[in-house]
């Protein structure tokens, strides 16, 4: 069982047989399939989460054979995936209202720090240079739709 | 003479100063990402991607595909010096390459790679130009039903010619093409597969799953190895200039390597990498000295790098002339055209002759300056790589989160990039690959369009398909690729050419 869930083939099966029943799901019950003829929105997607689905299953079976190859989840790099995922979220919170300075500070410093190494002398150096090279180039050069300081200063 | 006016027309489109000056941008990040191992051509095109909205088509794409060759050229000059290469169809020169250096010939290997790249490039220049207008002549003569086979085949052989596992890769492929109908149907303008978020009814952002796909999960990945950290020393240059024996040598590989790039890159799912491993075995094969394969045979770097060149820029003939992207850069290239307005396919040559033979002009311009800034200045490229990993990983997220939220002003997008870099991420563990997901993602609204119109054609009879000559031979070829690969044998065959050599 553990040899299972863990195994690499049967997880892309899964995830395949998933997304499969959900966009097969959406055709079904909330989009008009239509006839071969007039085809609706629904039609051509279903179709294909049906091709999904049994490719899923297909890949999904292959964990029969004892050989596959497995994937060990304590090895992930998890404090890499989550600071990684946070700096992301933290810039899109922060774009708008504190402008590309701030936004690129504190998202270049929590990004930083998903590398074990990292400490506090090069998080900030790499930050402080990152967000007066972005504001330079991306707002004054490239004139991109952001400010340098946003609407939270106005 | 007709080819020589477009070609005038090309030159003077790439010689103003505007398009000149970012061909030469291009160049120059593209040969600084392919030095540094872990940034790669998909993630720096999809991070630019929407800095290029503010210049006219021409200027983004001349820009953009400067890009993807020069990180070739880059690339050589990781995998020469340090033995990693600095971008993945450079994987095979580490072999000869990387030997060549550590006897201290390491200066014949870069020049041999440069100048033969240079000749595959300029040879594919001229080639493009010459097929552009057949072949967009044929594709005119396309139906709806023709087209949804030809992708059909392209997908399909784009699987082919990977590695990895065969389901796998269709899978990914049919998970693209779901993926990319999310947003509004566009034959009754129904949202579809929005989960009652309203900024999903323009699509899933390509430039979003890009980023993620390729610039995030990239990241997560090398962040597995952290501790590995700190880079192997890097080798002397020593001269540059290969002996009269070393170019003797290299001229029959680099002729062959030319060749077999300019073909393998039309093919879907062809382009650099698959070019690079087949020249190689090729060349071993037909040396009259096997045995030096692997102890700095020249041979072994003059032939895959011409074709990796070849191949990649060969690989622009579909996307430009058809509109159907063979590998995921020139799919993302053919976003970027989307993006500012232009419908790809055969129509492009006669819409836009500027971009079309601008960008055609472009990439032999663009390999002139590759060989100037690789050669004299490798030592640059060399000190780039002191640069540590943990300064640059952050830099790439920011740029990527810029470019994504700059693409539609938009804080939903930059949240795509969270979702599809955790995704990415857990495709690399799963051995899903993201170039035929892209490749689906990319042509999913096109396939889907093509299809209901051939089927409205016909009347409903999916027959149709097979009653016409040349939809039916595109589907039965594709059948037969399908069939071909699964057989043992050429599973077997095709396991040895990506095999790599130690």
């Amino acid at each position: 069982m553990q040899r299972i869930l863990s195994s690499k083939d049967f997880l892309l099966g899964i995830l395949f047989i998933a997304i499969g029943i959900v966009y097969g799901g959406y055709a079904w019950f909330k989009l008009p399939l239509g006839t071969a003829l007039n085809m609706g929105p629904g039609y051509f997607p279903f179709g294909l989460a049906l091709i999904l689905i049994a490719i899923g299953i297909a890949v999904a079976v292959r964990t029969v054979d004892a050989e596959t190859p497995t994937i060990d989840f304590r090895a992930l790099p998890w404090r890499a995936i989550l600071l990684i995922s946070v700096s992301t979220v933290v810039f899109a919170l922060l774009a708008r209202g504190a402008g590309i300075l701030i936004a690129t500070l504190v998202t270049a410093i929590v990004a930083a720090f998903s590398a074990r190494a990292t400490t506090w002398v090069s998080a900030i150096t790499t930050a402080v240079f990152l967000a007066f090279f972005s504001a330079l180039v991306f707002v004054y050069g490239m004139q991109l739709p952001l400010g340098i300081f946003g609407s939270w200063f106005r | 003479m007709e080819l020589f006016n477009h070609l005038a027309l090309g030159l003077s489109v790439v010689l103003s100063v505007q398009n000149l000056f970012f061909c030469f941008v291009g160049c120059f990040l593209g040969t600084a990402i392919g030095v540094l191992p872990g940034v790669g051509p998909m993630a720096t095109i999809a991070m630019l991607l929407p800095i290029t909205y503010t210049m006219g088509p021409e200027t983004a794409l001349i820009m953009l595909s400067g890009i993807y060759y020069g990180a070739l050229y880059g690339g050589s000059t990781t995998a020469i010096l340090i033995n990693l290469p600095g971008e993945s169809a450079a994987a095979v020169t580490t072999i000869d390459g990387y030997q060549m250096a550590r006897q201290g010939r390491a200066g014949p290997a870069l020049a041999v790679a440069a100048l033969g790249s240079f000749f595959a490039g300029t040879v594919v220049t001229l080639l493009i130009a010459l097929v552009a207008i057949p072949m967009t002549k044929i594709a005119l003569s396309f139906g709806s039903h023709e087209y949804f086979a030809l992708m059909v085949l392209g997908l399909i052989s784009s699987v082919a010619l990977a590695s990895g596992s065969l389901l796998k890769a269709l899978g990914m492929i049919v998970l693209g093409l779901l993926l990319g109908l999310t947003g509004t149907d566009i034959y009754t303008g129904q949202a579809r597969f929005t989960f009652g978020m309203i900024e999903l009814s323009d699509g899933i952002e390509l430039v979003a799953i890009a980023v993620g796909l390729f610039g995030i999960a990239e990241i997560l990945r090398n962040m597995e190895n952290e501790s590995k950290e700190g880079l192997p020393s890097v080798l002397k240059i020593g001269r540059l200039m290969p002996s009269r024996e070393d170019l003797r040598r290299s001229i029959g590989p680099v002729l062959r390597g030319t060749g077999l790039g300019a073909v393998l890159g039309v093919l879907p799912g062809g382009g650099a990498l698959l070019s690079s491993f087949a020249s190689y075995t090729m060349e071993k094969k037909l040396s009259k000295h096997p045995e030096e394969f692997g102890h700095g045979a020249i041979e072994g770097v003059a032939g895959p790098e011409s074709a990796n060149n070849a191949g990649a820029q060969s690989a622009f003939i579909p996307m430009l002339s058809l509109g159907i992207p063979g590998n995921a850069v020139t799919a993302l290239l053919l976003g970027a055209m989307i993006l500012q307005g232009i419908a790809p396919g055969p129509n492009v040559i006669t819409q836009q002759p500027e971009m079309f033979w601008g960008l055609i002009a472009s990439m032999w311009v663009g390999n002139l300056m590759l060989v100037l800034l690789n050669l004299p200045l490798v030592g640059l490229w060399v000190s780039m790589l002191k640069v540590p990993y943990r300064s640059l990983f952050p830099a790439i997220i920011v740029f990527c989160c810029i470019g994504v939220f700059s693409v539609h002003n938009s804080e939903f997008h930059v949240y795509q990039i969270t979702v599809f870099g955790i995704l990415g991420y857990l495709f690399y563990k799963l051995e899903g690959e993201p170039a035929p997901f892209i490749l689906g993602f990319i042509l999913g609204p096109l396939m889907e369009e093509h299809f209901r119109r051939a089927m409205i054609i016909s009347r409903g009879d999916a027959m149709s398909f097979f009653e016409r000559p040349i939809s039916a031979s595109l589907l039965i070829l594709a059948v037969v690729a399908l069939i071909a690969v699964s057989l043992p044998y050429f599973s077997k065959k095709r396991e040895e050419v990506f095999v790599e050599e130690d």
